[in-house]
């Protein structure tokens, strides 16, 4: 059995309090008399009374018995097992997108699904699982405790923020099919405030084998948020600033919008502008400034804010760093082929330069030639020479056959280009990209990884092809530079959002809005982080601070916190659903204990009234 | 209406009781005397039969004239016979001086539906009326601790309505013994004596101390009605187990299981109470009456009182 409310036992004390109660209620009764002179004489003959002790009288037996009662009603006995036999899973699909931060339900939705997901654990018996698995921004299994002393999981140990601009609803489904236990009673329990998005509204991969129970946190709320905050740098010199706000909400609002100079601790002060908004019914208002660039006095983070409070917090602010990002250099080892130079020269963020070291190369490109290792980042192999041992070829001459529209060349024509010099084999850890239509054994692009080393090879020699005359060309070489490199460190991510930082090197780390360092994840040769709190993040590199960028709560679809697709969650999960809002994990015995206590205090009161009557 | 006079009451117990007799009863009051000893020394004019011999035109007995008798009662037809003064003599009626003592001690505000005091006050109120109506003069003493300020000396039922008020202001105060100003008053009115009435519960007069008052109101020159109050609940109290009684008069308290055999004890010592109070009174010529509290003057008290032959019609 366990007590949901340990602390209410204290209200066991009261019985102490009522045998005292009791010992007073029992003690000589005070009767004032005209005179005592006629009693002095009796009580002189009368054996002197008894001295007091615990009157074990019926009523008191009976109060007992009710505080007893009240008092293990208000721990919350439960059990967890009642009716069951069976060991139970429970997989519990926990929303932590952002909206789950909204404060309509107190403290916010997310911390009740933290305390009903507590109430989960609390309540696993000693052959009882629990695997919890958050939603958003992909589903991904947070925890799995299964049995005995290891069912208590410190759930401030888990990282479990609401931050994230999508729901995995479906993957988190499909997660937890693949996650049932035969050997025990599976059931899974989504606690989400049902704010999804369509794109999660797919069926799951298969019908869930288990029954779903949905405890939806929140209700329908108005709800105005800064959903975009963005610059963009005039041609004439300056800086655009834009900002939209939109009302979710069936009624206007006024409310004003704030800018402000950010400082680097994340205090924002001085005021730039107060601009009062008559927010529309379901509208948006988009404001607009123009500021100096950061070099001209202009400020380097600037933050926006939302007067008055509404049901999310978290969307009424969002900031921006001003400061423009250096382009990424890109360096050519063997001739320079003018044509893919230019091309790479024209791509935002890219410059190619020849002096750079080839550690700080963001994307070397070897042309006509291969070193004997490679450097580590990002590789664009032009012509390939052959034998080179870096390339070793497949063991077994199998014709390579390209999926048909690979995301590099889909939808490119290439029909009239020619494709001319030697060609090497693929080597046997790469995939082809594109095979000559007429010899398919030879590969033309073929992509692979070698020792963490990223690579897409053009197996032709570009100077002899026609490629770089045709449209196709600079598509293919953009695409190829986005595979190959990560895209530049936004100015702004959504909150939740993983973003990829293209350095393989350890000194590195983000600090949140509170100077704590984010937890980083190794992705090959990148770090991946995944802000948790809105604010201005700062990327450090070797201690030294590089760049920053701004993590946004605003989502369309998150700060809407009125739509609810709750309907359609059969149709994901191809089960019935069963919504439980105010139900337990527990057996609870609460009922059972209040009509005892009752049932006492009804037989208390007709003890009572024939012990008066008897008296009088 | 009850219900609210006995809240009003608890609520404010010390505020006085209003006495008020309707017209009914005062007739029946006008036709009531009480019925004094002869041998009370009283002027002449009332209402009550005496048996000392005044010169009177109503012949008993005569008696050698002496300097300064009224010439009007000499018997001429004696002297004409005889050649002496001789003066009439015969009984004519008086008025007494009745003296009403009233108990206003603690222990008097005792008792349910309506103290002993309330009691006592009614009582002394109708004895009042009576004396009063029949020419009597009255003094009411109120007795506690001390002798506190009295009413009267008042002759006629014009003076009713003021004894009623001085009777209704009356306030129960804690006291604990009634003799010294039982004694005190004696010795104010020792000369003169009268008709002497206490209304008390007595609890705060032992048994010795009232016999050596009575010892001092000894006839002819006193008449001494004791009336006891008592309240039910005194006279059967309830067996309500482990109890502390406490005295309203000391304070004092004593522990006691009030259980049946208890109880059977107390009212022994109650009777034997009573009988020692009663000895003492007949010993020494005086008369105890005791009332409940819970009777009612003209149904029930009256006609005891008149059967007691403490009144006559």
């Amino acid at each position: 059995m366990n007590f949901l409310f340990p602390l209410g036992l204290l209200g066991l004390l009261a019985l102490p309090v009522i045998v005292l109660l009791h010992l007073h209620r029992e003690r000589p009764r005070r009767r004032p008399v005209p005179s005592i002179l006629l009693w002095r004489r009796l009580a002189s003959v009368q054996q002197h009374p008894e001295p007091r002790h615990l009157p074990l009288t019926l009523l008191l037996l009976l109060h007992l018995l009710v505080a007893a009662l009240l008092a293990l009603a208000l721990a919350r006995p439960a059990f967890p097992g009642i009716g069951s036999d069976r060991a139970r899973h429970t997989i519990v699909l926990l929303d932590t997108s952002t909206s789950m931060g909204a404060t309509d339900v107190a403290p916010t939705r997310f911390e009740a699904a933290l305390r009903r997901l507590a109430q989960y654990y609390d309540a696993l018996g000693a052959n009882d699982a629990l695997t919890l698995i958050r939603l958003s921004p992909a589903a991904e299994v947070v925890s799995r405790t299964g049995g005995g002393s290891s069912n208590s999981v410190d759930l401030g140990q888990l990282d479990l923020e609401p931050a994230g601009s999508s729901l995995d609803l479906r993957g988190g489904l499909n997660l937890a099919n693949g996650l049932l236990d035969p050997r025990r009673a599976n059931r899974i329990v989504i606690l989400s405030d049902t704010i999804w998005l369509p794109e999660t509204l797919e069926p799951a991969a298969q019908p869930v084998g288990a029954p779903i129970t949905w405890e939806p946190l929140g209700g329908p709320a108005a709800n105005q948020a800064i959903v975009a905050f963005a610059s963009r740098p005039r041609p004439a010199g300056g800086i655009d600033l834009i900002a939209r706000v939109v009302n979710f909400d069936a009624a206007p609002v006024e409310r004003t919008l704030r800018l402000l100079e950010a400082g680097r601790d994340n205090t924002a002060t001085p005021v730039l502008g107060d601009h009062p908004l008559d927010l529309p019914a379901n509208g948006e208002i988009v404001r607009h400034w123009v500021l100096p660039e950061a070099s001209n006095g202009g400020p380097d983070l600037v933050q926006v804010e939302l007067s008055g409070g509404d049901a999310q917090p978290l969307d009424d602010r969002a900031a921006l760093s001003l400061v423009e990002h250096e382009s990424l250099p890109v360096r050519f080892v063997g001739p320079e082929a003018e044509a893919l130079a230019r091309v790479l020269e024209a791509l935002p963020g890219l410059s190619v330069e020849s002096d750079v070291a080839p550690e700080d190369a963001a994307l070397t490109v070897y042309h006509g030639e291969l070193p004997e290792t490679f450097p580590g980042g990002p590789v664009l192999l032009l012509n390939p020479p052959p034998e080179a041992p870096a390339l070793r070829p497949a063991a077994t001459d199998v014709s390579p056959l390209a999926p048909p529209g690979d995301p590099l060349v889909r939808d490119l024509d290439l029909s009239s280009v020619t494709f001319e010099g030697p060609g090497t084999p693929m080597p046997e850890w790469a995939e082809p990209v594109l095979v000559d239509g007429e010899r398919p054994s030879r590969v033309l692009i073929w992509r692979g990884t070698s020792d963490a080393t990223r690579i897409v090879a053009l197996n032709f020699d570009l100077a002899r092809s026609n490629l770089p005359a045709k449209l196709a060309f600079p598509l293919l070489m953009a695409r190829i530079v986005a595979e190959l490199t990560p895209a530049g460190i936004p100015s702004a991510v959504a909150l939740g959002e993983p973003l990829e930082f293209p350095w393989n090197v350890d000194d590195f780390r983000v600090l949140d809005p509170s100077g704590s360092p984010l937890p980083v994840e190794e992705r090959g040769n990148s770090r991946v982080v995944r802000p948790q709190a809105p604010g201005i993040h700062t990327v450090e590199l070797g201690g030294r601070t590089i760049t920053r960028f701004a993590a946004h709560a605003g989502a369309p679809l998150e700060s809407d916190l009125r739509p609810s697709q709750r309907e359609q969650l059969p149709a994901i999960a191809q089960v019935p659903l069963v919504e439980q809002r105010t139900g337990s994990p527990f057996r609870e015995l609460v009922p059972w204990l209040v009509v005892a206590a009752l049932i006492v205090l009804v037989l208390e009161q007709i003890y009572e009234r024939r012990r008066l009557e008897r008296s009088l | 209406m009850q219900i609210l006079n006995r809240l009003r009451r608890q609520l404010h117990p010390s505020s006085p009781s209003q006495i008020r007799f309707d017209e009914t009863f005062y007739r029946r009051l006008d036709r009531l005397t009480l019925q004094a000893e002869r041998t009370l020394r009283g002027r002449p004019g009332g209402e009550h039969p005496s048996t000392r011999a005044l010169p009177s035109a109503e012949f008993t007995q005569h008696r050698p004239y002496a300097t300064g008798d009224d010439p009007r009662y000499v018997d001429w037809a004696v002297y004409a016979r005889s050649d002496e003064h001789f003066i009439r003599l015969g009984e004519t009626a008086q008025e007494v001086r009745v003296h009403l003592l009233v108990d206003h001690s603690a222990s008097m505000a005792w008792g349910r539906p309506r103290t002993k005091l309330d009691s006592a006050c009614q009582v002394a109120a109708m004895l009042g009326h009576i004396a009063l109506a029949t020419g009597d003069v009255l003094r009411v003493a109120p007795l506690a601790q001390q002798l506190g300020a009295g009413f009267g000396p008042a002759t006629g039922k014009a003076r009713s309505h003021a004894l009623l008020q001085y009777l209704g202001g009356l306030q129960p105060v804690r006291g604990t013994a009634l003799a010294a100003p039982l004694g005190d008053y004696v010795a104010t009115q020792q000369a003169k004596g009268g008709l002497l009435i206490v209304l008390s519960d007595l609890w705060t007069l032992d048994v010795g101390e009232l016999d050596a008052l009575l010892a001092r109101l000894r006839p002819p020159r006193w008449q001494v009605i004791v009336f006891h109050l008592l309240d039910p609940a005194e006279l059967s109290p309830p067996a309500l187990g482990e109890t502390e009684l406490e005295d309203l008069e000391t304070g004092q308290r004593v522990a006691l299981r009030l259980e049946p055999a208890t109880i059977t004890a107390y009212r022994s010592e109650l009777q034997s109470w009573f009988n020692d109070l009663s000895r003492t009174c007949t010993r020494h010529g005086a008369t105890i009456v005791r009332l409940d509290t819970t009777w009612t003057l003209d149904t029930v008290v009256i006609p005891f009182l008149v059967a007691r032959r403490v009144l006559q019609s």
